[in-house]
């Protein structure tokens, strides 16, 4: 293990790849303080570029993007009050009244040191899991990958901010576009109609670009001439930011609970950072001495969501690498750049490719200690990109996006393929379906299928292996579960209100 | 379907185009072996399911939407922000819903340019286009983004990536 650890920071050193990082880490803070863009926008975008790069130095590429983007997001969050990404909502309420008030600069450092402090948390607890992991696994088969791929499913419904019924409709509808081309299990196509072009499957490159960039950008431009909008104006830098870094030790307890909340939330496949940095506010406003102060510019409100952000990715990693179930859409986007370059997550992964678990960890933990250096530093200038205009910049991405689906295969039907899911990707998003859980599912789609027939033969034909393995029948009654809670909650909340009327009345 | 909200109307032909492309599936499934068509059946039919509850919702009066499709659960802050976040999707959609045509139009403008002029010259055409057709920029801007998305798109596809970036033949278009 220390080997592989050498060996992945060996690589980093190496040239290009502190060029790529760098590259990399900026290109995901630009995408992130935009908002309408984010980390996935950014990673959909680049896949199309490391197609013929050997994988480690792809990872290089696109890893410090998550990184750069989440730290991106609070940064247009605290000085204009727009969150650039859905997982920096929480930073809003502390952070503008803080750069309101003139102390851009602490919430701005507090940010960074929380951001970089909650990664680094995170990607301990992935690193020191490996072990347990390995062991773990073993205990895994084909019934429980098959029930937590579909509590993954589910649970997006449960943490949808919309419907639940529209959430799960949309892992389903990516399941059954997971279903076109060759099945590994049993041979042979489907669902093709007789088109060369899907004998492989939707490809995977244009549909994330379709479903994550070109509807990103078009929602963009329909919005409005600015990105900020003229009528935001940014709050003042003040100086400070060491102050802020500073406030971050002065507030280890809710630094380290933001970050263990972050890393198990994390590790839930399906939930991602959006419920993730809420809670971790939630939490901190309801356990300090002084709750009345947060949402008027409390460092502290500042520092959970941030650490509970950062560490997430450390979580959400496990189930990615160990059992190819992705926890959000940044995850999923990951699983197919793994697949482009011919690599399957699973137990594997810790045992053959134990060095590429390495350089996602070394690449991630360097991504987050330069985003913030960098946040640091510039961020007084980068925020000005977002008062650029959106006619400048988007379809200038727009032509990108279509010459990169179109450069990884030089398949010409491949940004047609893009043009339709970005298409597929403005509609759901305005009629309120979601696109994270159509990507996971689609994701998922020829995993779930090969755990199901593995299971089917072990059983010998019968369905009940599902519910007579111990861990099994648990995710099989937490899906129960899952399904269940909004109906009950639904239930529970219009009992009360009739009650309470009944009493007024 | 006169008394149905713009909304509503909305949500229905999306799900038609679900269901459009649900029926597809289940008739490309004649003729499959029945371990390709075991699993697509079974969740074919949970989305069928899933399907038909939302349809319910969304033809069902406004008292009833919550009751047949609850909202997920999160905190409070979270359901307050996602509120917020709602609102101002909608107000987005509303004024896509008037340039959106014009902008789906360009994209495809652009496809079309880039594959007969390629890649290089369709990407400057198709920027100055957007820049002085639709956003009525100036010159002095769209003349600099247009060569930059033309160096950029030199750079890397064809210098570094090693892409032909055509333009690309009909006969070659219509062998999908």
């Amino acid at each position: 293990m220390i080997e592989s650890l050498h060996e992945a920071l060996a690589l980093a050193l190496t040239w290009p790849n502190p060029l790529l990082i760098l590259l990399g880490t900026l290109i995901g803070q630009i995408f992130g303080m935009i908002p309408g863009l984010s980390g996935a926008v950014a990673i959909s975008l680049m896949i199309p570029l490391t197609f013929t790069m050997p994988l480690h130095q792809a990872l290089f590429l696109l890893l410090p993007a998550l990184g750069g983007s989440a730290f991106g997001g609070s940064l247009s969050a605290i000085l204009l009050n727009i969150p650039g990404t859905a997982v920096n909502a929480a930073t809003c309420f502390d952070g503008h009244p803080l750069a309101r008030q003139g102390k851009a600069g602490l919430a701005i450092g507090a940010s960074a040191a929380a951001s970089a402090g909650g990664a680094l948390f995170g990607l301990l607890v992935l690193a020191a899991a490996i072990p347990v992991m390995l062991t773990a696994l073993l205990l895994i088969g084909p019934p429980e990958v098959f029930m937590l791929s579909f509590l993954g499913l589910c649970v997006i419904g449960l943490a949808a901010q919309g419907s639940m019924i529209a959430a799960l409709l949309s892992g389903g509808l990516g399941l059954l576009l997971s279903f076109h081309g060759y099945i590994s299990v049993v041979g042979g196509t489907r669902f093709t109609f007789e088109t060369d072009l899907l004998w492989d499957g939707l490809p995977l490159a244009p549909v994330f670009i379709g479903l994550f960039a070109i509807s990103g950008v078009v929602e963009l431009l329909s919005a409005g001439d600015r990105i900020a909008g003229s009528a935001v104006r940014p709050g003042r830098f003040g100086a400070g930011a060491w102050q802020g870094v500073l406030a971050v030790f002065r507030h280890p307890r809710v630094f380290l609970s933001s970050s263990a909340l972050g890393t198990l939330v994390g590790i839930i496949p399906g939930v991602g950072g959006s419920v993730t940095n809420v809670i971790a506010y939630s939490l901190a406003r309801q356990s300090a001495k002084d709750p009345e102060s947060f949402g008027r510019g409390n460092v502290a409100g500042v520092i959970a969501p941030e650490a509970a952000n950062d560490s997430k990715d450390g979580g959400a990693l496990i189930p990615t690498l160990a059992l190819g179930v992705p926890g959000s859409e940044v995850m999923a986007i990951l699983l197919g750049a793994f697949a482009l370059h011919g690599i399957d997550p699973g137990r594997q992964m810790f045992t053959e490719h134990l060095d590429l678990v390495w350089v996602i960890l070394v690449a991630l933990v360097a991504s987050n200690i330069l985003t913030s250096a960098l946040g640091l530093t510039f961020s007084r200038w980068l925020i000005a990109l977002t008062r650029v205009p959106v006619s400048l910049i988007g379809p200038p991405i727009l032509c990108l996006c279509l010459a990169g689906a179109y450069g990884l295969e030089q398949n010409p039907w491949h940004p047609v393929v893009a043009l339709i899911f970005g298409a597929l990707g403005v509609a759901m998003t305005r009629l309120g379906y979601s696109r994270v859980a159509l990507i996971i599912g689609f994701m998922l789609g020829a995993n779930v299928e090969t755990a199901f027939f593995q299971s089917v033969q072990i059983a010998r034909g019968s369905a009940a292996i599902f519910w007579e393995r111990p861990i099994s029948l648990t995710l099989f009654l937490l899906i129960v579960l899952a399904l269940a809670l909004p109906f009950l909650k639904a239930a529970l909340r219009r009992r009360a209100g009739a009650k309470e009327s009944g009493e007024t009345s | 379907m006169r008394s149905m909200s713009a909304e509503q109307r909305r949500q229905l032909a999306f799900l038609l185009l679900l269901l459009g492309y649900g029926l597809v599936l289940v008739v490309s499934l004649q003729g499959l072996s029945e371990g390709a068509r075991a699993f697509p059946i079974i969740v074919l039919v949970g989305t069928t399911l899933l399907w038909a509850v939302k349809l319910a919702a969304t033809l069902a009066p406004a008292s009833w939407r919550a009751v047949i499709e609850p909202r997920g659960i999160v905190p409070l802050v979270a359901a307050a922000e996602a509120d917020r976040g709602m609102a101002a999707g909608e107000a987005a959609g509303e004024t896509g819903a008037r340039g959106g045509w014009l902008l789906w139009l360009w994209l495809l403008a652009s496809l079309a340019a880039m594959f007969a002029l390629g890649f290089l010259l369709g990407s400057a055409a198709s920027v100055l286009v957007y820049m002085k057709a639709i956003a009525r920029t100036t010159w002095r801007a769209a003349l600099p983004a247009a060569a930059a998305t033309t160096a950029f798109v030199y750079l890397v596809f064809a210098e570094a990536l090693r892409v032909d970036l055509g333009p690309i033949p009909l006969t070659v278009l219509l062998q999908p």
